[in-house]
């Protein structure tokens, strides 16, 4: 019989997966509850402080069922995220169950049902958990309504559980048993084995994360990827307890983890099939997508001479993290930098806080924008990641932009907000579906260089946080977009260069010329903010002169203080950036990220 | 020629805006007094080959001194230096300390020129500095100091919150019309550790806005150029010939020496203070130990940018003196600087030398630190 149940955990954040999970390892003795830093699953820094997950991770666990028999439970962790749906695609498509985790207080959100969704595409048997009902604002009747509503089946199915004081553990852990199919175990067809994660060791190079499909993986074969299309010799394989545990093999229906001294993380595609090399080889497994960044940036370094410092670091954070890319630009204003690409905001922050944090440089952003595709007069196409590289508006045909399909659940009373708030991003209005009485799902298409900003936390306030959010990638449309420019004193600065919609364009110089009055400080002179398009200005704010910045008196002949001072104001002007005869400081650079729309 | 200077530590109570090292026990003076003379003896020596022509009494308040204690510091003075006969010897006083017998026996003792720490002659404004003497009291005083002194300087402390110029003018036309030759005009500053600083943080008061304080700046500086004086330093104002030559001796890079606690001294490319506590200074000198608390040796480097920014606060950068002592052309090296000051109004360039405008000396750090 076939003891293998391989499952994930879907939940919105903060609704406790993480918990949930800790309970699931101290009740099956695979970690003791007194060595554990609270939710382990979340074991990056940055993940335990943001409480949310960004990379997926696996654990095996064994349980003793009540029926008597041993189990090994799989449990796949997903990320947290809309920026990395297509990450749990892969992770879903590895299991053959799924928790459903909700919140009793809060309900079901916008990112659960379209992870809910993936996870019925994939054809994974769903087991609800209501959690968190030992708070005194749980509304378990209301939340069993809008689950069933989702899913169907009986109320009575529906786990009651508490992941902090430990309530429902061992019926969730009987639920796997019981509904989660067993895996199709099959040893003897060729090896087919799905890539759903992989870190990077420094001492060890890549190790692969991997559901073995069909066949079995035995240390010593020789393996090949199917779309990189690269072939190595398996070195290590084994399952991920705690840490990785050597077994020498993998069967089919188990989860576990592959090293065979491949370097490149890029190698090592996700949702990609291992094959046996020496077998004939078969279709690969299905659902397969080359991961594309969204949405782009300009990273530079704040000093000029960490330039090689930055590239190493980002070389450094692309072995694990293949959805990044860069690629070296040279900014007028902020020298040589690299446009970096990115999932979404979340993953672009992600990357700023790494290197700020672990590798300790000073970075300038610049504003993040999408892939626009420009038709030249000439027939050419052009795809535009950086507004500085824009033709000249007597060169463009016409500008496609990227449109996204998203998903609001959201408590009634806020639609009027909501809609307010989708006119202002230029959403199109789709549909409404009333999941309970008092919760719909509102549907709207937008051009995803709106909702790159501050869409989200503008979202959030306006439903008092309880809206939330979901997207994927539609298509590219034609829009009436237009290059603003900024220029200081005559001068354009290309890295405060925008693609807006042209109608905003005026009302958006405007708002971006008094936000740069605001953060650019006085200078010697005057100096004038213009924003402009093509050669028509269409904002202009003056920052006046500076007056005043002299020491009154210098006692008794005390020159050093004097010579301290100037040297700390000197220290000041190297953090800014000089453009022409102006200094901006670098939050300057950031300036259209905090305008009101 | 190079300048001597002797800190009197004492003051008979704190100024709310004074953050400057003192002490308030008199009782301490004369171990200060010989404990300074012992500074002077064991130090001398290493400039015996240098004239002095300039002594300057600062402080705290050196008019606190007796005449036998001023005399005793000046005798030793003369016996451990080479002092030109032709010196300016200079002492800050507060008017509360002078009358006619104290002024004369500063006459007899060759003392030729006078600070007056006058600092307003409105009695309001006196109140708000904190300060000891009131309007009467200082009118008395000037009128003493200008029957026996041809050289002597007036204070003004001015930009106090909610002043106007009108009110920094009845002070200022005072002076005028006693025809003091020198002014000392400065902008009031909130230093930390100050009680004006507390009640700034505490909001009990206010500060004037940097284009106010610019404001009253440029209207002072242009009425007493109109009225005969001219601004030779940030601060500094004088009718022709009475430029403050100690002083100077801060802008123009030239040597002087410190004694007493917390003194500063530059000499051969070399600055160092002495230690600003007085008990320490005290003890360090009766134990023989030297009371230099930091010394700094100028790198190339720190030795032109405070030629510079000394420079700028002054008369301006003397192309000549540049290119003497760093070997290079100003004028080359700093085409650009000098083409952006001319034409925004900040610099003049005159025979051999560029000078901050009026203007200019208001942003006089931020050019330093800018450019330089």
């Amino acid at each position: 019989m076939n003891k293998f149940r391989n499952f994930c955990i879907i939940a919105h954040i903060d609704h406790g997966k993480s918990t949930l999970a800790d309970r699931l390892l101290e009740f099956t003795r695979t970690i003791e509850s007194r060595n554990m830093t609270k939710q382990v699953l979340d074991n990056m820094d940055l993940e335990q402080e943001r409480g949310i997950t960004i990379k997926l991770h696996a654990i095996q666990m064994n349980y003793k069922s009540l029926d008597g028999e041993e189990y090994i439970l799989n449990l796949i962790d997903t990320p947290g995220h809309v920026d990395f749906s297509y990450e749990v695609s892969r992770s879903l498509a590895a299991c053959e169950g799924a928790l459903l985790v909700v919140d009793s207080t809060q309900g079901i959100e916008a990112q659960t049902i379209s992870n809910l969704y993936l996870a019925i595409d994939n054809g994974l048997e769903i087991i609800p958990v209501i959690n968190k009902i030992d708070l005194p604002s749980a509304m378990v009747d209301d939340v069993s309504s809008q689950i069933l509503e989702l899913i169907g089946g009986k109320k009575e199915d529906i786990v009651k559980a508490s992941a902090k004081v430990g309530t429902g553990t061992q019926d969730i852990l009987e639920a796997i048993i019981k509904k989660i199919p067993p895996p199709k175990i099959d040893n003897t067809k060729p090896l087919r084995a799905l890539i759903f994660d992989s870190l990077f060791d420094i001492y060890r190079g890549v190790v692969i994360y991997i559901r073995v499909v069909d066949g079995e993986l035995k240390e010593g074969d020789e393996v090949n990827f199917y779309f990189s299309d690269k072939t190595f010799i398996a070195e290590e394989v084994g399952i991920l307890k705690m840490g990785r545990k050597r077994t020498g093999k993998l069967e089919s229906g188990n989860v576990g983890y592959l090293i065979c001294g491949m370097k490149d993380v890029n190698d090592c595609k996700v949702g990609d099939t291992v094959f046996s090399s020496k077998q004939q080889i078969s279709e690969p497994l299905p659902g397969y997508q080359e991961v594309k960044p969204m949405v782009f940036s300009g990273i530079y370094p704040a000093n000029t001479e960490d330039f090689e410092n930055l590239r190493d670091s980002l070389s450094k954070l692309k072995l694990n993290d293949a959805s990044l890319t860069y690629e070296p630009e040279t900014s007028v204003a902020l020298g040589f930098g690299f446009r970096c690409g990115f999932l979404g905001m979340l993953h672009m922050e992600i990357i700023q806080e790494r290197l700020e944090r672990e590798y300790n440089l000073n970075i300038v952003t610049t504003v993040p924008n999408v892939e626009y595709k420009v038709y030249k007069t000439n027939g050419e196409m052009l795809v535009v990641d950086n507004p500085s590289i824009m033709p000249d508006p007597s060169m463009i045909d016409y500008i496609e932009e990227p449109y996204i399909k998203s998903q609001i659940i959201t408590p009634t009373e806020y639609i009027g907000n909501i809609m307010k708030l989708a006119n202002d991003r230029r959403g199109i209005y789709k549909t409404t579906n009333y999941l309970d009485p008092k919760r719909v799902d509102v549907q709207f298409e937008f051009p995803l260089g709106e909702i790159i900003f501050d869409f989200f936390d503008k979202l959030k306030s306006t439903t008092r946080g309880y809206a939330s959010f979901d997207y994927e990638l539609m298509d590219y449309r034609e829009s009436s977009l237009v290059k603003l420019d900024i220029m200081l004193n005559g001068e354009p600065v290309d890295a405060l260069s925008s693609i807006v919609h042209r109608d905003n364009a005026f009302d958006w110089g405007k708002k971006l010329c008094l936000k740069l009055k605001e953060l650019i400080p006085r200078q010697m002179f005057e100096v004038a903010i213009q924003a402009g398009i093509g050669n028509k200005i269409v904002a202009r704010e003056t920052i006046s002169a500076m007056r005043k910045n002299v020491t009154a008196k210098c006692y008794g002949g005390d020159i050093s203080r004097k010579r301290k001072l100037l040297e700390k104001q000197k220290e000041g002007k190297k953090r800014m950036k000089q453009i022409g005869s102006v200094e901006i400081p670098q939050e300057a650079f950031l300036a259209v990220l905090s305008i009101e729309k | 020629m190079s300048g001597l200077y002797l800190h009197i530590p004492f003051c008979s109570k704190r100024c709310n805006y004074c953050n400057f090292y003192f002490s308030v026990n008199k009782k301490l003076i004369p171990d200060y007094i010989s404990a300074l003379k012992k500074e002077i003896n064991l130090t001398s020596e290493k400039y015996h080959s240098i004239e002095f022509d300039s002594v300057y009494f600062g402080g705290g308040t050196p008019s606190l001194l007796s005449e036998s204690e001023l005399s005793s510091i000046l005798d030793t003075l003369y016996s451990n230096f080479k002092i030109s006969p032709y010196s300016e010897i200079s002492i800050e006083s507060n008017p509360e300390d002078l009358d006619e017998s104290k002024i004369k026996s500063y006459i007899n003792k060759g003392i030729n020129r006078l600070s007056l720490g006058i600092q307003s002659l409105n009695d309001n404004e006196l109140i708000f500095l904190s300060r000891k003497h009131n309007r009467i009291q200082s009118l008395e005083v000037i009128n003493l100091v200008k029957k026996y002194f041809n050289n002597y300087s007036l204070d003004i402390i001015y930009s106090l919150p909610g002043q106007t110029f009108e009110n920094i003018k009845d002070t200022l036309d005072i002076f005028i019309q006693t025809e003091v030759p020198h002014i000392s005009a400065y902008t009031l500053t909130f230093e930390e550790n100050t009680l004006l600083h507390k009640n700034l943080k505490d909001k009990l008061i206010s500060k004037n806005s940097t284009d106010i304080e610019a404001d009253l700046f440029l209207k002072l500086s242009s009425y007493l150029n109109k009225t005969g004086y001219s601004h030779y330093e940030v601060s500094s104002f004088s009718k022709s010939g009475f430029e403050s030559k100690h002083n100077s001796k801060y802008w123009t890079y030239t040597d002087y020496i410190g004694f007493g606690p917390s003194a500063h001294s530059f000499y051969k490319n070399k600055r160092w203070n002495n230690y600003s506590s007085l008990g320490k200074y005290i003890r360090l000198i009766n134990e023989n130990k030297s009371p230099i608390e930091k010394s700094i040796s100028l790198n190339q480097e720190e030795s032109k940018f405070e030629f510079l920014t000394l420079s700028l606060r002054h008369k301006g950068i003397n192309f000549d003196v540049y290119e003497k002592l760093f070997n290079e052309d100003f004028k080359i090296i700093y085409d650009d600087v000098i083409k952006i000051l001319k034409s925004n109004e900040l610099a003049e360039v005159k025979s051999g030398f560029i000078k901050l405008t009026d203007k200019g000396y208001l942003l006089a750090d931020e050019i330093c630190s800018r450019y330089f």
